[in-house]
């Protein structure tokens, strides 16, 4: 009996001696960083890590934000992370990070570009959903230093960006789980948004547009905001956005029409005909008209069966060229066929794996588009103008 | 364990033998009656020998034996000395021991008996009874003519309501007893008698409903109040910790209240009610865990409002147990789970404490202790002033000193307000809090989850006078739901309690459907 007690209270002991949740530190011990940006120093052959530090302080009872650009280089990501100390002071905390920015001379890396990723994936710090972007500037550190800021932290701003993403459509927002995951199966690309510098007001503003385009772990192309819109489609992540066709079988002039994209819905089927593969692609658009540049009676149904008919066409058009451009020009499969044959038929799969590539390029693709117009806002006509 | 602790303590003290009583004993002279009894409150000046003598011209002599602000003098005066001065007992020509004839025919009271033994003599008189000491008899009869100042009936301060009856118990066992015999109208129910303390003598009651009640439970409760040996019981808390099950647990397994309706309706659930002499509060049991969460004023207001009282309650357990070691395991271990915008400002707010969190939440914790118990013991006008101070100092200039930061206090203030929704188990939650609070300070999160694994285990563990404290807590029978978390409409509620009630388990039959269970 005595024993036993004495086995019962040692393991409760120990239970309390030996867990436990590890890494305890008050959160003013730590340098919260809200974003980092990966360089690739080439004359050192180094990489060069900038993160953008968040200071809260408060000032009279009322908490204010600064935040400081740190720069450190290192031979690899971790020990550039750890030199960032010496600079600091504060080891820095990366779980409220919430984007990374990578240049394009660490992507042309491919060893660091991958080291990179992984010590990103692999840190029990960083998150999984934090967002990557490319630079297409020289730097990504760059990024982190324009002027001009609607929020006082810049990466708190570039998240806002791309999680707003479905009401522009002109970028995809790409978490690091989703890259990852894209990178390492098969049949399908990464592809990331890419960030560039604008000017306004003569300062400079860090824009998001457009997409780059990997092949494994290669970059090798952009998409423009069009294009990415197009892309969006093909994928079936777009949300929302404005799309713009121009209707020619209306008036006598072309009238410029501007819908809302609601709801978007695209399936992606293969279809096996005589030993050859084609993808068939159906899109079914829900819109709003919200524009019209014209005096224009839609009530008429006629009209109004024009009006999608153009919009139909328009959308077929993007589509069409923009699977062609990237079979052509990228060769890289970003919008996931190879996935979706290995996932409908991974018989068939097996088979032309090994050469997809070709395949991909030689891809017979029929778009299909049904476009829905649900209603025209709150006007069931164009303003006349009178005299 | 405890009677090895009891008898290494004790074995010092125990006096060889306990002061044997004298053998008191009435005789037949009443001057040597009044003599002993003399003797026997030698010392006391509140004691009255009052004599006098019948009407006849050979007289009766008698001597009242009362102790002075303890009986009703009217009573005394009209009821039983004017009768007896104006009787004449020849000319009533009875032939009858006198002692009867002054029993029967003379005395107006509603309660006289005649007894030989001095002891019963004695603790009557010191309850107020009056002792009639008579000439040439060994015995001597016993006058109710209890008489003395009690507060009156008045809301219970600890437990307000809006809706429902406002009375509330006093210090008088009998006047309890009877705001418990108004509620239920009924000859099932039980009043037992006891008598507690081996100095002050304290009348005990144990209520309870036949035919409802268990026998188990009332044997129970009996067999535990025999092994009482206590020199004074002055509050029911006394007999809670004496015959209360996991004597060592934080949580009370037996309950107490000061309100009639809600004891009426504990013994019409088949529960036991135990009224002390001298006390407002009467102890109920069995006593579960969710009667902490229960309110009399739930089944008077409508049930959708009392469920949802009852689930703030239960939230605010949660909160008041939990909200200092969730934060401060958060904040030192897991700040990867704040949100961003929120790890931000504590971070701001942080910023410039000396202290690390962990010694910030005990500071704040203890500080909000102490205004709580001054809030109590202090003088009512002294009052505003602890309030001033607290909210001032403790909470503005204290932060703004960046002596604590902000966070903590509204962590305090939260923990500290949902203290109050389950006002019956503060003493509880204060330990529970802490020892919540230094598990998750060394372990985070982890250690949080322990604790609370540990609080269950300890909870799943106890029983009340029989009963699993925790009872129907995993069931989801509508029955046994019925009176938990939520409360069901009164046209739901048919069963009484399960194993408390069980012994007539329905409570209402609409169609007789639960006539067969």
């Amino acid at each position: 009996m005595k024993k036993k007690r004495l086995l019962l209270s040692l393991c409760i002991i120990i239970a309390l001696c030996i867990s436990g949740c590890w890494n305890y530190s008050e959160i003013n011990d730590r340098r919260i960083i809200s974003g980092a940006a990966v360089d690739y120093n080439k004359e050192k052959d180094m990489i060069e890590l900038t993160v953008e530090l968040v200071m809260p302080i408060s000032v009279g009872g009322k908490m204010q934000m600064k935040s400081e650009s740190f720069s450190g280089l290192g031979d690899n990501l971790f020990n550039a992370v750890r030199n960032l100390i010496s600079k600091t002071g504060k080891k820095i905390f990366w779980s409220h990070a919430k984007v990374l920015i990578l240049s394009e001379d660490i992507i042309k890396e491919k060893e660091k570009f991958l080291s990179v990723i992984d010590f990103i994936k692999r840190d029990a710090e960083t998150r999984d959903d934090m967002m990557l972007l490319v630079s297409r500037e020289k730097t990504a550190k760059d990024i982190l230093k324009t002027d001009v800021k609607v929020q006082e932290i810049i990466s708190f701003h570039l998240e806002d960006m791309l999680k707003n993403q479905k009401s522009i459509s002109k970028y995809r927002a790409v978490p690091l789980w989703k890259f990852v995951d894209e990178l390492s199966s098969e049949g399908i690309s990464a592809t990331l948004p890419t960030i560039n510098i604008a000017e306004y007001n003569k300062k400079k503003i860090s824009q998001i547009y457009g997409t780059a385009i990997f092949k494994g772990a290669e970059k090798v192309g952009w998409l423009n905001g069009i294009e990415t819109k197009s892309f969006l489609f093909v994928i079936d992540e777009l949300k929302g956005g404005t799309l713009v066709t121009v209707a020619t079988n209306l008036a006598k002039e072309p009238v410029k029409i501007t819908f809302e994209i609601f709801k978007n819905k695209t399936k992606v089927k293969p279809i096996y005909k005589d030993g050859k593969i084609a993808m068939k692609i159906d899109i079914k658009t829900m819109v709003n008209i919200n524009e019209i540049d014209s005096s224009l009676d839609f009530m008429n149904e006629e009209n109004l069966k024009r009006i999608q008919r153009s919009g139909e066409d328009t959308i077929k058009k993007m589509v069409g060229n923009v699977i062609k451009k990237v079979q052509e020009e990228y060769k890289s499969d970003i919008f996931g066929f190879g996935a979706i044959i290995s996932r409908e038929n991974p018989k068939l799969w097996e088979g032309i794996k090994s050469n997809w590539e070709d395949i991909f390029t030689k891809l017979d693709v029929d778009v299909n588009v049904n476009l829905n117009i649900r209603g025209s806002a709150l006007r069931s006509k164009t303003i006349k103008i009178g005299d | 364990m405890f009677r090895i602790i009891r008898d290494k303590i004790l074995g010092k003290h125990r006096k060889k033998a306990v002061v044997t009583a004298e053998d008191w004993k009435l005789v037949k002279n009443l001057d040597e009656n009044i003599k002993l009894f003399r003797e026997i409150f030698n010392n006391d000046d509140t004691i009255r020998f009052r004599e006098f003598e019948t009407k006849d011209s050979s007289p009766v002599k008698c001597c009242l034996v009362f102790i002075d602000g303890m009986v009703n003098k009217e009573i005394v005066n009209e009821n039983i000395i004017k009768p007896i001065v104006n009787f004449s007992l020849k000319d009533s020509n009875i032939n009858r021991k006198a002692i009867d004839i002054f029993k029967d025919k003379i005395i107006i009271s509603s309660a006289v008996k005649e007894k030989k033994d001095v002891y019963e003599l004695l603790s009557s008189c010191l309850y107020g009874d009056a002792i009639l000491l008579l000439d040439g008899f060994d015995s001597a009869l016993l006058l109710d003519c209890k008489g003395w100042n009690t507060r009156a009936i008045e809301e219970p301060s600890s437990e307000t309501i809006v809706r429902g009856p406002k009375e509330g118990f006093n210090e008088a066992i009998m006047t309890n007893l009877t705001l418990i015999r108004r509620k239920i109208r009924n000859t099932d129910l039980k009043f037992r008698f006891r008598q507690l303390g081996t100095c002050t003598k304290t009348k005990i009651c144990i209520c309870y409903i036949e035919g409802l009640a268990s026998q188990e439970i009332i044997t129970e409760v009996n067999r535990r109040l025999d092994d009482i040996e206590i020199d004074a019981v002055l509050e029911s808390g006394y007999i809670e910790e004496l015959i209360k099950d996991s004597p060592l647990s934080p949580f009370t397994t037996i309950g107490n209240t000061e309100r009639p309706d809600i004891v009426a309706a504990n013994l019409l659930e088949g529960r036991v009610a135990l009224i002390i002499d001298g006390t407002p509060h009467v102890l109920t049991l069995p006593h579960l865990f969710i009667e902490y969460f229960q309110a009399n004023e739930d089944y008077y207001h409508g049930f959708i409002y009392a469920s949802i009282n009852r689930i703030i309650r239960i939230f605010a357990f949660f909160l008041s147990t939990s909200v200092p070691a969730i934060y401060v395991a958060l904040t030192t271990f897991h700040q990867e789970m704040i949100p961003t915008p929120l790890l931000l400002s504590i971070s701001a707010a942080r910023e410039g404490v000396p202290f690390p969190t962990i010694v910030e939440a005990l500071f704040m914790l203890l500080a909000f202790e102490i205004l709580r118990e001054t809030g109590i013991r202090l003088p009512k006008p002294a009052g505003s002033t602890i309030s001033f101070v607290g909210a001032l100092i403790l909470g503005q200039s204290a932060v703004e000193a960046r002596f604590v930061s902000a966070p903590i206090v509204i962590v305090t203030a939260l923990t500290g307000i949902s203290n109050f929704l389950v006002p019956q188990m503060i003493g509880a939650l204060i330990v529970v809090r802490l020892i919540f609070l230094l598990l998750s300070a060394f372990l985070g999160l982890y250690g949080y989850i322990f604790g609370v694994i540990g609080l269950f285990i300890h909870l799943m563990s106890m029983r009340s006078f029989g009963i699993p404290y925790m009872l129907n807590i995993g069931s989801l029978d509508m029955q046994d739901i019925k009176d938990t978390a939520i409360r069901v409409p009164w046209w739901i509620m048919y069963l009484r309690p399960k194993l408390i009630g069980d012994n007539n388990k329905v409570r209402q039959t609409n169609d007789g459907l639960y006539e067969k269970r």
